[in-house]
């Protein structure tokens, strides 16, 4: 019959769009859900009115629920998934151009730069800025230090795909080694706040934060999602990705450089939240499958949905007090993770 | 000429691999490049194709110096399909041909192009596996696919190092009937790298002899494949059989 395989990829894009299209209807809904729980007992009417009343001519309920709407929980939403969607498209994008199903923006050594750069404030209260940023971007610059290690030394080798993660390893013990000692040497009360800070979580989250991650997202995005065509070729080989035209070098060291500087920014206002940037790619991947033009912005979508959803329980499992996001990632997603892995027929990497 | 090289030396850090290669190969020729291993016809494929830039001597693609041709316009003419199969990788089968069509379009797939890509796997037969993964594929299915996407790039010049490694009989066959097919009908140009000396001899035009990084011998297959020459280069007695044109090598022992 002719034309059988055109009609079969049709359908196959089109059930991939829409897959897409509900995530986000879904993220929508948890948003709204999100935005009305929480351990201030507010009623829907109540946090409906206080939120549209700086969107609306309408006057808010009172001025605590006005706050607590504004101020606490529209922040921490728009953090969880602005964190969740940049972790896992750095995730994904990191998998794609390492073509390693194991990698992660963590894999690369960022995080425990950053956690290092963090406690060096935290506990020595060194750091390249002072004031109330010092934790913040000491946390960024040790990020972006790693990455230019791992880039460096990844350079050095031609970029290919084991010296960029071997670099990564490194760094990344290097980075928690560093981290360790500190820690051994700290007070009990800065000891507890490096302990806090590596567990990570969205309690900090407020619009000074919000909107540096916001725009980093927006610069960073764009050419990462851009690249998908590039990192469909590279799936392949890199001789092939070379032989259609791709550089290599340039796209490997430029994603690397953007997905560490996304994944930075996050990391240094949430601290390490695991588990999102490994996972939300995989279970993209069983999903819509590996072409990138489809994984990356549904890998955005699990991901902003994962820390959105895990993020709430968090919050209000045992409101008023907080349970680490962190473990909740984990508790919660290796098991679901699991059962995914183990009933899936494809093996779309062995 | 419609791909030549001239004079091509390379070198990996101080191992030379390529010691002045010269040759070309016209429009719609298959030529076939046989020699022992590390003999340099991975090395001059990857040359010819521009992922190699060679330290002396010049490649031309219709009489323009390689370098002078960006990325873009050389990857629409030029297509190469590396050894062996790559390790598995979480594409469809319709998604593998239709990165051949990378070079041609910008982020968004045209009606041609996914024409071009079914129409490529009704020809091989295989519009039933379209959209199943490359990791599920036999190594003679997989193989078939790498070679649809090079076929979906439309290039005037085919590249192949070892197309037919690790296959069965009629799968060997299969492709190289259908390299040939291609050559005839749209005037492609095929250089292949092949190890079978049979296949070589029966589906070139012209083979080329490559030994310690030169040329040996070059034309058809005939009277390049003689069992002295092949004796000095591979090491091995070997009787010949069959015609003139196209003849049978049985390798005997090593000598």
């Amino acid at each position: 019959m002719r034309g059988k395989a055109l009609r079969l990829y049709r359908s196959f894009v089109r059930r991939k769009l829409w897959v897409i299209l509900f995530l986000l209807l879904l993220l929508f809904l948890l948003s709204l859900l999100s935005l009305s729980l929480g351990a201030a007992k507010l009623g829907p009417g109540t946090v409906w009115r206080a939120f549209f009343s700086k969107i609306l001519p309408l006057s808010p309920p009172d001025r605590l629920s006005e706050v607590i709407v504004w101020e606490l929980r529209v922040p921490r939403i728009l953090m969880a998934v602005l964190a969740g969607a940049g972790l896992a498209l750095a995730g994904a994008v990191s998998q794609g151009l390492l073509r390693n199903p194991l990698a992660s923006p963590y894999t690369l050594g960022i995080s425990s730069a950053a956690g290092f750069g963090a406690s060096l404030a935290l506990v020595l209260g060194l750091g390249v800025v002072g004031g109330e940023y010092l934790v913040v971007a000491n946390a960024f610059c040790f990020a972006l230090l790693a990455t230019l290690l791992v880039w460096a030394l990844g350079l050095k080798k031609g970029m290919s795909p084991e010296s960029v993660i071997l670099a990564g390893i490194a760094v990344m013990y290097l980075f928690s080694s560093l981290t360790s000692i500190l820690q051994y040497a700290a007070e009990p009360r800065a000891l507890q706040g490096v302990v806090f800070w590596l567990m990570g979580g969205l309690h900090t989250a407020t619009w000074e934060g919000v909107m540096p991650v916001l725009v980093l997202f927006l610069l960073c995005s764009p050419p990462l999602l851009g690249s998908s065509w590039d990192l469909n070729a590279m799936a392949v080989g890199d001789e092939t990705a070379r032989s259609l035209g791709v550089n290599v070098r340039r796209v490997r060291g430029m994603g690397l450089v953007l997905l560490s500087l996304l994944t930075a920014g996050i990391v240094s206002f949430t601290g390490t939240i695991g588990f999102i940037g490994l996972v939300s790619p995989h279970l993209a991947r069983m999903l819509v499958g590996g072409d990138h033009r489809f994984l990356l912005p549904c890998s955005c979508s699990v991901g902003a949905l994962l820390l959105l959803g895990a993020d709430t329980l968090a919050r209000t499992l045992l409101a008023p007090t907080e349970i680490p996001v962190g473990a909740i990632t984990s508790l919660l997603g290796i098991p679901f993770f699991l059962h995914l892995l183990l009933r899936k027929r494809r093996d779309y990497w062995a | 000429m419609k791909i030549e090289a001239r004079g091509v030396h390379f070198s990996y850090g101080d191992v030379p691999a390529l010691r002045g290669v010269t040759l070309g190969a016209g429009e719609g020729e298959v030529v076939g490049l046989v020699g022992p291993n590390g003999s340099g016809k991975t090395t001059l494929l990857r040359c010819l194709d521009g992922i190699l830039r060679p330290q002396r001597g010049t490649i031309f693609l219709d009489g323009r110096e390689l370098g002078q041709i960006g990325p873009r316009e050389l990857s629409r003419r030029v297509g190469y399909l590396p050894q062996g199969s790559p390790p598995s990788f979480p594409l469809t089968v319709f998604d593998t041909v239709l990165l051949g069509r990378r070079p041609h379009l910008g982020w968004r797939v045209g009606e041609r192009d996914l024409r071009v890509v079914s129409g490529l796997l009704e020809e091989m037969g295989m519009e039933g596996l379209a959209l199943r993964y490359f990791g599920e594929l036999s190594g003679g299915e997989r193989q078939k696919v790498l070679l649809a996407r090079l076929l979906a790039q439309e290039p005037e010049v085919l590249l192949l190092d070892e197309p037919t490694a690790h296959l069965d009989l009629r799968h060997q066959l299969e492709i190289l009937d259908l390299l040939r097919k291609k050559a005839r009908e749209r005037g492609i140009t095929v250089l292949m790298a092949l190890h079978d000396l049979n296949l070589a001899s029966g589906f070139s035009d012209r083979v080329v002899l490559l030994h310690r990084g030169r040329v040996l011998a070059s034309g058809r297959p005939g009277s390049v494949l003689t069992p002295s020459r092949l004796e000095r280069v591979y090491g091995v007695r070997v009787r010949r059989m069959g015609g003139k044109d196209r003849p049978y090598l049985l390798p005997l022992r090593p000598s």
